[in-house]
């Protein structure tokens, strides 16, 4: 371990200079931080029951559409009382539209429905979205998800769950030829 | 006695925001200073900086000790410096080769006549070793400020950064010498 050791050069290099952040960015982390303990205790229950509602919700909708193949052009609507508060936004109700019209029901697995739903969907919707990926999947997952997305050129929503990727595992090592795959070029 | 730096994180994590204000306070300079020297322009180490912490902010409901929040951090930091040389264009960190083809440090500054009195022969050397530190190759330069600011062992430094230890140790050792070269002049 010595010769990873020089502390005469530590010395030299602390006289360097003990530079400290600026007040103002102090400031505006702890402020960051003081807010969000407050935030947390109403926060996180309400996410997670609104994951989970979703969820039920989009599971009991595909459950409709496999047994009833024969109505799979006609508008289906949701039961309110199961979507409650947490039912998803118009725009990802509109988009679940097209998937259910695509053609082969047999040929289209609920992975792949799943899918064309969530690439179809609002910025909105791909947060909602984020949110079940996080509370579900791998980080292999998530960035094979977003490889698909980059792949089919949609470049801002790969941006988008990029991003909320990081944020959710600030620590996961991108191996180099998966980065390649979920960044844009 | 003096709570560990994993305590003050789980008590964050509880909603304890004056255990995040003592974790702050401890890590904030080491922090600040490996990212200025790293990256060497104040406003992007500032940015950077900023979000490091937001990522522990976000972060806090999933930590997990297991590892010293020390290496937890700089893992969050490593990454976030490598985002930023790829953004530049520039080599990715880890990818840099390891050394033994590296070239030689640049000769430190020409010296004209030496100063007879012992602050202004100081006042040389530093200027010297901050030169020879500017030089030094991202990686090598990563090794040595993860060493001397946040006071990480080789393996920590091998998890943050995702090398093995041997390549750590050869990092540091280069970046030692080279350093030592520019004090001794």
């Amino acid at each position: 371990m010595a010769e990873h050791e020089d502390p005469e050069l530590s010395e030299r290099y602390r006289a360097l200079g003990r530079e400290e952040p600026p007040q103002a960015l102090d400031a505006k982390i702890l402020a960051a931080a003081r807010a969000r303990p407050g935030l947390r205790r109403w926060a996180v229950p309400l996410s997670v029951a609104a994951v989970v509602i979703l969820s039920v919700t989009v599971t009991l909708e595909m459950q409709r559409e496999r047994a009833q193949p024969e109505d799979r052009g006609e508008k289906q609507t949701a039961p309110k009382t199961e979507a409650g508060p947490a039912a998803p936004a118009p725009a990802e109700r509109k988009a679940e539209a097209p998937s259910a019209s695509a053609p082969a029901a047999g040929r289209l697995s609920r992975e792949s429905a799943d899918r064309e739903r969530f690439e179809r969907a609002a910025p909105a919707a791909v947060e909602e979205r984020a949110k079940q990926l996080g509370a579900a999947e791998s980080p292999e997952r998530w960035l094979e998800r977003i490889a698909e997305l980059r792949g089919a050129g949609r470049d801002d929503e790969a941006d988008r769950l990029l991003a909320e990727f990081r944020r959710r595992f600030p620590d996961y090592r991108i191996p180099e030829a998966t980065l390649k795959r979920v960044e844009r070029r | 006695m003096e709570a560990t730096d994993e305590q003050l994180m789980l008590a964050y994590a509880a909603g304890d925001a004056a255990a995040f204000e003592r974790l702050y306070a401890r890590h904030k300079g080491g922090l600040y200073r490996f990212l200025l020297r790293g990256i060497k322009e104040r406003g992007i180490a500032e940015e950077l900086f900023q979000e490091i912490w937001m990522r522990v902010i976000e972060a806090r409901a999933r930590y997990a000790p297991q590892a010293r929040f020390g290496t937890w951090l700089y893992t969050i930091a490593h990454h976030r410096m490598v985002d930023h040389w790829r953004k530049r264009g520039l080599a990715v960190v880890p990818l840099e080769p390891d050394d033994p083809e590296d070239p030689a440090p640049p000769e430190p500054a020409a010296d004209g006549a030496r100063e007879p009195q012992r602050q202004a022969e100081m006042n040389e050397q530093l200027a010297r070793l901050a030169c020879a530190l500017e030089a030094l190759p991202a990686t090598q330069r990563e090794v040595f400020l993860m060493r001397e600011e946040g006071g990480l062992s080789i393996a920590e430094i091998a998890a943050a950064t995702g090398a093995n230890e041997e390549a750590v140790k050869s990092r540091l050792r280069y970046a030692l010498a080279k350093l030592r070269g520019a004090l001794d002049g």
